[in-house]
């Protein structure tokens, strides 16, 4: 994934969910997968992903 | 004061000795004729400055980055395509070293950069990826026993008198754009096919040509690493660092030449400040603007890479705050050499007086095309939709 393509992922993660990732989450291993990506948002607000 | 902080004075002034009776009466003719630099590199590798920052261990100096980037200063005030060679230089070495891990081959490969005092060149940029540093075209393909590659590169600096490159390249003939390894080859592993020449604006001593290269070499010699993570912890912010050393250094000493006309004019007449001063205070400051962007990018990465993990530094802020820094810098030196050139006037415009600053502009005029700033700003203004706390 390139880093504007990240970006545009993250962005859209954002809204969906209604969350915003804080900086120490914003790295390419928090995004380089799909389980990767669930665990972050299920950090952020638990229940979000079933 | 400690066994370090001794070593590291002694380096530095075995480099200030080679900036001031090597590099510097050569660099008007380096300038001139677009030669490569030999008598320097050939009086740092006396000392033993390419292997400066490899650790003991490995039979290196040892020193740090902060040594490191000294050097590039020092270099950088007498001969800026000296510094500049030095400077790509410790940038691989730096990034190999930082990147170690399950690489038996590399570790012993800088042993050898130790013992010969080997210079590496890089190949990171390539034709027909628009710029964009983290994708290739070209891949690691295989060939019996060995591997292959053959890369299309716009510019490789001193390609042509490096004993080793240093390439990025696609995993795999396969492999996404993106999903980038970087290799080590050597001299006789290589061809290099010049496509072009090389009579540039400045930092005409660093003889970057486009070169087809095609090598043949082992599988070990590919970095383990993922070069998206070997370029987000070391070799961007790394690159960015000591570059702006020598911009830095390349102000620093335009600055000290329209001083010293300043002083000459204020000796001439005693007792008036020169109106020429005043325009000095104002590059002064600009200077000093610059100085400080320069040792704080140092002193961040610096604090960033003594964390366990090295976590900060493949965060998306830190991403925006070293390539800041490349941006600032580059604007920056050009600006304190243009101020300089006006405070010595037609003295500073002639080539052949002790206030020339003319290679100073020019060279300086590279910073912001070596990875071009609206290219840095591009992928800035992307971080920045997302990255908060920058």
């Amino acid at each position: 994934m390139t880093s504007h393509a990240s970006v545009n992922v993250m962005l859209a993660l954002e809204d969906h969910f209604d969350v915003e990732f804080p900086d120490r989450m914003l790295k390419r291993d928090v995004f380089e997968s799909i389980d990767a990506i669930a665990s972050a948002i299920m950090e952020l607000q638990p229940g979000a992903v079933a | 004061m400690s066994i370090a902080a001794d070593r590291e004075q002694e380096f530095l002034s075995t480099i200030c000795a080679i900036a001031d009776d090597v590099a510097a009466p050569n660099a008007a003719s380096v300038d001139r004729d677009a030669r490569f630099p030999a008598e320097t590199l050939a009086a740092l590798r006396e000392q033993q400055a390419l292997s400066a920052f490899i650790p003991v261990e490995l039979g290196g100096g040892g020193l740090p980055i902060e040594a490191i980037a000294a050097a590039c200063f020092d270099l950088g005030r007498r001969c800026g395509a000296s510094a500049m060679v030095f400077a790509m230089h410790q940038i691989q070495v730096v990034t190999i070293v930082r990147h170690l891990d399950d690489a038996p081959w590399f570790a012993d490969y800088l042993r050898r950069v130790v013992a010969e005092q080997r210079l590496i060149a890089s190949a990171t940029s390539e034709i027909g990826t628009g710029g964009d540093m983290g994708r290739s075209v070209a891949a690691v393909t295989p060939n019996g026993a060995g591997v292959t590659f053959e890369k299309q590169a716009p510019t490789v600096s001193y390609g042509a008198y490096a004993d080793d490159l240093f390439t990025t390249l696609r995993r795999s003939p396969e492999a996404e754009p993106g999903d980038q390894v970087v290799a080590l080859t050597h001299k006789h592993q290589m061809t290099l096919e010049p496509t072009g020449t090389w009579d540039p604006m400045g930092m005409r001593g660093t003889c970057s040509p486009g070169f087809i290269v095609r090598a043949e070499f082992l599988p070990e010699q590919v970095l383990p690493t993922p070069f998206p993570r070997v370029s987000a912890e070391s070799m961007v912010p790394v690159s960015h660092i000591l570059w702006s050393h020598i911009w830095l250094g390349i102000a620093t000493d335009a600055f000290d030449r329209a001083r010293a006309f300043v002083r000459a004019a204020a000796k001439r007449s005693q007792g008036e400040v020169p109106p020429a001063a005043q325009r000095l205070s104002h590059v002064m400051s600009e200077l000093s603007l610059l100085r400080a962007e320069v040792r704080s990018g140092l002193r961040d990465f610096v604090e960033a890479s003594e964390e366990p993990g090295r976590e900060r530094l493949s965060t998306m802020a830190a991403a925006v705050r070293f390539n800041n820094l490349k941006i600032a810098a580059s604007e920056q030196a050009p600006l304190v050499c243009q101020g300089a050139l006006g405070v010595c006037g037609i003295m500073g415009f002639k080539n052949d007086t002790p206030y020339s600053t003319g290679r100073h502009l020019r060279d300086s005029m590279s910073a912001c095309l070596m990875v071009a700033n609206e290219r840095i700003h591009q992928t800035n203004a992307s971080l920045l939709l997302i990255a908060k706390d920058v």
